[in-house]
């Protein structure tokens, strides 16, 4: 009885639940069309509704009222309402005849076509969109909610939709179009902007690749890469093929048809939508995980996914084998016996990967100590391996030894819990089964790669599961869509913050992995943003500018008063710079390149710079130094760098200028504003008016002197304090300056202070702490001499407006207005004037220094 | 339909009952009100000199539980110092509303005289900050402290720190 009493009760409250839930979503506009013979319809959303209550046959056409996890509420014709499982049908919307399939794993939803448009949301991979309308490139659809949007053409597969009439007679399976392919049959390829050697080379892409196919002549093809971008490549280096599109309609489980299962032997592997790394990822599997094959196309093998979807895996990370036992697929079987594989582990700490047996083969990147390799043969010198993107590798024989590994699944069934791959070729920390994007493979481990689990060895599971399915991206900005953003180590919240970014900033994309992006601070370091505090954007194919096949180069360009200094290399490497004194010098820092001779630099003739060194300048972890000795001072020479968005390139403008005032401009920042007065003195004199006199006087000081100027403020309003920083950040300010009012509950305390945020371990300020605390002190040290109040000297804080600041920046306390004698002063407009001097003496002093 | 009626309803009284029997579980767990049973602790407060450096009060402090010590403290930091010497660094009229500690970090809740009670200056408001976020990192569970107004994430307390992060303990401000 009381079983028979809680059964009721859970189904009373699960019926409540689905009908309080259904009734909240609108999908009246969605067709499920049946996909598989006969399907059940059930009382709930799941399997365990039982018994059936009703049977659909193929074709049927349902209207969809509602969806729980991967189940659909629907209604028949005949008016029964009940569950049936998403992956037994094909959802669609009623009227339109075009859909747009989502090739992309996410792909943003615009108001207008093109990336200029604001994002209006987002679809995944899968998501089918009824087809309105084109313009150019662009195809306009219906979004669920009935608007209108628009989506990047390139990330979509229009389809003429299938059952367009109501009738219930079966459909065939989607036979899908034919669409082609460029595989890569070369083994780097150039990408050009254009149909011939002269045009520039945009990227490269590695053997294997497929890229759609966009046109082309008798000698070139025009291709779309997975940025969307679009690029040419020579026809000898590839071969065209017909590519079935639409094959990830889903296939109907439990068939019985497939007698192949391909069992993982990498530790977490990613399932693409089609046979190559340039299709989105749409799930991943993990090692041991056994999955029926479909088919195969070059090295790669369509498999069916759990939840009867087709999809793609490599083929270097499966072993395939004949399915044990009869049609029950998702079971786990036994390991199976005696396979071997040999794996070469890498002894040497850095070593060299090259296309072929010998020093003179090109060197196609490095791989450090312990990893391991699957062998793939080789002679008495030469091991051939293969990397974990699924290129071949040749290493000296010397630096490595080989090993032979049992191939075998783990006894337990596979799950969240389950060891990791032993050894694999999880050398690799991060995204190990992950390949690289074209253009510009890059088989180097990524040693800046945050890792959750760095385990390579060790049984034990790793204590903290990193979500794999890194997906990697080149040609593409995050710009800060909030007012600030925590730049964090690892791709969790939980993670170390490493820097803060205001809105509107903007950072080179590396990669994505679930809800978030991977960047790169403009020191070079690389961090993790939250997908919903940015806009992810293309950027314009000028920007991009990846060369795999250089080696790490040094070049210089000489131009009128001008010396630009050219650094690229084959891997990402990771920058600083900063300035130091007496001699005066221009230090450039380079992080993760690929040990290796350090390029000397060509002998300069510039009156810029007399003499370029380099060195290996720290081991473990490497860092190589440019140092540039300056012919003039600091002060009359600017410095400028701009770093391609794919790290590997960057070049480093110096130049001269007549005057050190030239040029430069001064974000000043008057203290509180509107509806925040500030401190108020002991007589009522408000900070946010002080201030505002202040600075104004100030910027006309400075004005006087050819200085640029902005204020954080027009007047009496309130400005939040990150978008007084993010002002100066985005004006690209060379210093910043907030002029405050001090105040204090103990009444007796006088004098002027100075603060300075000297945060060594965010990227964005470290390089130039010093600067940061010489601006402080030339702005006290004026001050002082100015105003003779007691000296109370420098204090570091992590004030938000110094904290935020890009450049150097300082906040000064001029007096207090919590003290009698003080805030009389603050009162009087000869004191105030002498403050704005002082303050613009120390601003010239530190510029003119 | 008396059916589903009767059903619905003794769901209902199933959850109550499931409800009350959680309470009476952790109920157990809490000490009784015997006053002997209360733990006493020596702590450091943070308090302002005549400088406008922090410097320590030594004050010992009580609680039914030992980790209701932290609370206690700032509480006592709310009612300003013993000795003359010093300086309160939180307004009149603040109240600590709650006092969470998780993964190293304290969730300090004030109450709105915090903020619109203060007198201002980076000073001031460096003093206060680092009075409540020095005297609470005193305990080993705390690394870094969360400072709230009525529940609510502040950017700044009186436009100076920035507030949106824990903020970790500052030793340059404390004189000995």
């Amino acid at each position: 009885m009381p079983r028979k009493f809680l059964g009721i009760m859970l189904s009373v409250i699960a019926i409540i639940a689905i009908w309080a839930f259904s009734s909240s979503t609108g999908y009246c506009s969605q067709v499920a069309v049946v996909k598989g013979s006969v399907v059940n319809l059930r009382n709930g959303p799941g399997t365990n509704y039982a018994p059936p209550i009703g049977e659909v046959r193929q074709g049927d056409r349902l209207s969809v009222l509602g969806q729980a996890n991967n189940w659909y509420k629907v209604q028949t014709a005949a008016g029964q309402v009940g569950w049936i499982a998403g992956w037994l049908v094909k959802v669609e919307n009623a009227p339109a005849s075009k859909e747009a399939v989502v090739t992309g794993s996410v792909v943003n939803l615009r108001s207008g076509p093109g990336t200029s448009y604001a994002v209006v949301g987002e679809v995944k991979y899968g998501d089918r969109l009824p087809v309105l309308g084109s313009s150019g490139d662009w195809v306009k659809i219906r979004r669920g909610d009935g608007q209108a949007a628009w989506i990047a053409g390139w990330l979509v597969q229009v389809e003429q939709k299938q059952g367009d009439s109501s009738s219930s007679a079966p459909s065939q399976p989607s036979t899908g179009t034919f669409i082609k392919e460029a595989v890569i049959t070369g083994s780097y390829v150039n990408l050009r902007s254009g149909p011939g050697t002269s045009y520039t080379k945009i990227g490269q892409v590695s053997k294997g690749a497929r890229l759609p196919v966009l046109g082309g002549n008798a000698e070139w093809v025009k291709v779309r890469l997975s940025s969307g971008q679009e690029a040419w490549i020579y026809k000898e280096l590839l071969r065209i093929e017909q590519k079935q599109v639409g094959s990830s309609a889903p296939v109907q489980p439990s068939t019985g048809g497939t007698s192949k299962e391909a069992v993982v032997t990498g530790s977490v592997v990613n399932l693409r939508g089609g046979p190559g790394t340039s299709y989105a990822v749409v799930d991943e599997v993990k090692y041991g995980d056994r999955l029926p094959v479909l088919g195969s196309s070059g090295d790669w093998v369509k498999v069916q996914r759990s939840n009867g979807q087709a999809a793609w895996i490599a083929g270097w990370l499966v072993r395939v084998e004949q399915k044990q036992g009869d049609s029950t697929p998702s079971t786990p079987s036994q390991p199976s016996s005696g396979k071997v594989v040999k794996e070469a582990v890498i002894t040497g700490s850095y070593v060299n990967l090259r296309s072929g047996p010998g020093t003179s083969y090109t060197k196609i990147g490095q791989v450090s100590k312990g990893a391991r390799l699957p062998v793939l043969g080789g002679n008495a010198e030469w091991v051939k391996v293969r990397l974990s993107n699924g290129q071949e590798a040749w290493i000296y024989r010397e630096l490595l030894r080989v090993e032979e590994k049992p191939v075998s699944g783990p006894s337990n069934p596979p799950s969240q819990s389950s060891p990791p791959d032993p050894g694999g070729d999880s050398s690799s920390p991060g995204n190990n089964n992950d390949m690289l994007p074209e253009p510009g493979s890059n088989d180097q481990p990524d040693s800046s790669e945050p890792t959750g689990d760095s385990g390579t060895g060790g049984n034990q599971p790793p204590s903290q599961q990193e979500p794999s399915g890194f997906e990697p991206m080149s040609g593409w900005v995050a710009t800060v869509n909030v007012k600030a953003v925590d730049v964090r180590s690892h791709p969790r919240a939980s993670a170390r913050g490493i820097a803060q970014a205001t809105q509107g900033y903007k950072f080179p994309v590396l990669g994505r992995q679930s809800s978030w992006i991977k960047v790169r601070l403009p020191s070079g370091t690389l961090g993790w943003v939250r997908e919903d505090e940015v806009k992810l954007e293309a950027l314009p194919s000028t920007d991009r500018d990846a060369d795999v096949s250089m080696p790490f180069s040094l070049k210089t360009e000489e131009l009128n008063k001008k010396l630009r200094v050219i650094v690229k290399s084959p891997v990402e490497f990771e920058y600083s710079i900063m300035t130091l004194r007496d001699p005066d010098r221009i230090v450039l820092d380079l992080r993760n390149l690929p040990a290796g001779e350090v390029p000397v630099a060509e002998d300069v003739n510039s009156p810029v710079v007399k003499t370029i060194r380099t060195a290996w300048f720290q081991e473990e972890p490497r860092v190589a130094r440019i140092v540039c000795d300056l012919k003039k001072s600091l002060a009359y020479t600017r410095c400028k760098i701009d770093a391609a968005s794919d790290g590997r390139s960057l070049v480093m403008e110096i130049s001269l200028v007549d005057d050190p005032l030239k040029d430069r401009l001064v974000v000043l920042d008057p203290g509180h504003g509107g509806s925040d007065p500030g401190a108020i003195g002991v007589t009522g004199l408000k900070e946010k008016h002080v201030n505002w006199v202040i600075a104004k006087e100030c910027a006309q000081l400075l004005e006087a002197k050819g200085i640029n100027v902005v204020l954080t403020r027009t007047g009496d309003e309130f400005v939040d304090l990150y978008d007084r920083a993010a002002m100066a950040n985005r004006l690209g300010a060379d210093i910043f300056v907030s002029i405050h009012s001090n105040s204090n509950f103990n009444r007796y305390k006088q004098g002027t202070s100075t603060y300075y945020c000297a945060t060594v371990d965010d990227p964005l300020i470290s390089p130039r702490v010093n600067d940061r605390i010489r601006l402080a002190q030339h702005i006290q040290k004026e001050m002082v001499r100015d105003l003779g109040l007691n000296d109370l000297g420098l204090f570091e804080a992590k004030f938000a407006v110094l904290r935020t600041t890009h450049m150097p920046s300082a906040l000064v306390e001029v007096a207090f207005l919590s003290n009698w004698y003080e805030e009389s002063l603050l009162k009087q407009e000869s004191f105030r004037d002498r403050a704005a001097k002082a303050i613009a003496e120390g601003i010239i002093a530190y510029l003119s220094e | 339909m008396r059916r589903i009626r009767f059903t619905v309803l003794a769901a209902m009284v199933l959850v109550m009952v499931l409800l009350l029997s959680s309470c009476g579980l952790a109920g157990r767990n809490q000490p009784g009100d015997d006053k002997s049973r209360l733990v006493h602790k020596e702590v450091k407060l943070y308090f302002s000199d005549q400088d406008g450096y922090l410097e320590v009060e030594k004050r010992t402090v009580e609680a039914e539980t030992k980790s209701g010590i932290p609370e206690a403290t700032i509480k006592a930091l709310i009612n300003g110092p013993k000795g003359s010497e010093l300086s309160r660094t939180l307004p009149t009229g603040t109240e600590l509303l709650d006092l969470n500690i998780k993964d190293g970090i304290a969730r300090a809740n004030f109450s709105e005289e915090l903020q619109v009670n203060h007198w201002g200056g980076s000073l001031g408001e460096s003093l206060t900050v680092y009075s409540i976020v020095n005297t609470l990192t005193q305990f080993d569970e705390i690394n870094a402290v969360e400072i709230l107004i009525n529940g609510k994430k502040i950017e700044s307390l009186v436009g100076h720190l920035d507030l949106t992060r824990p903020v970790a303990p500052n030793e340059s401000i404390v004189r000995e």
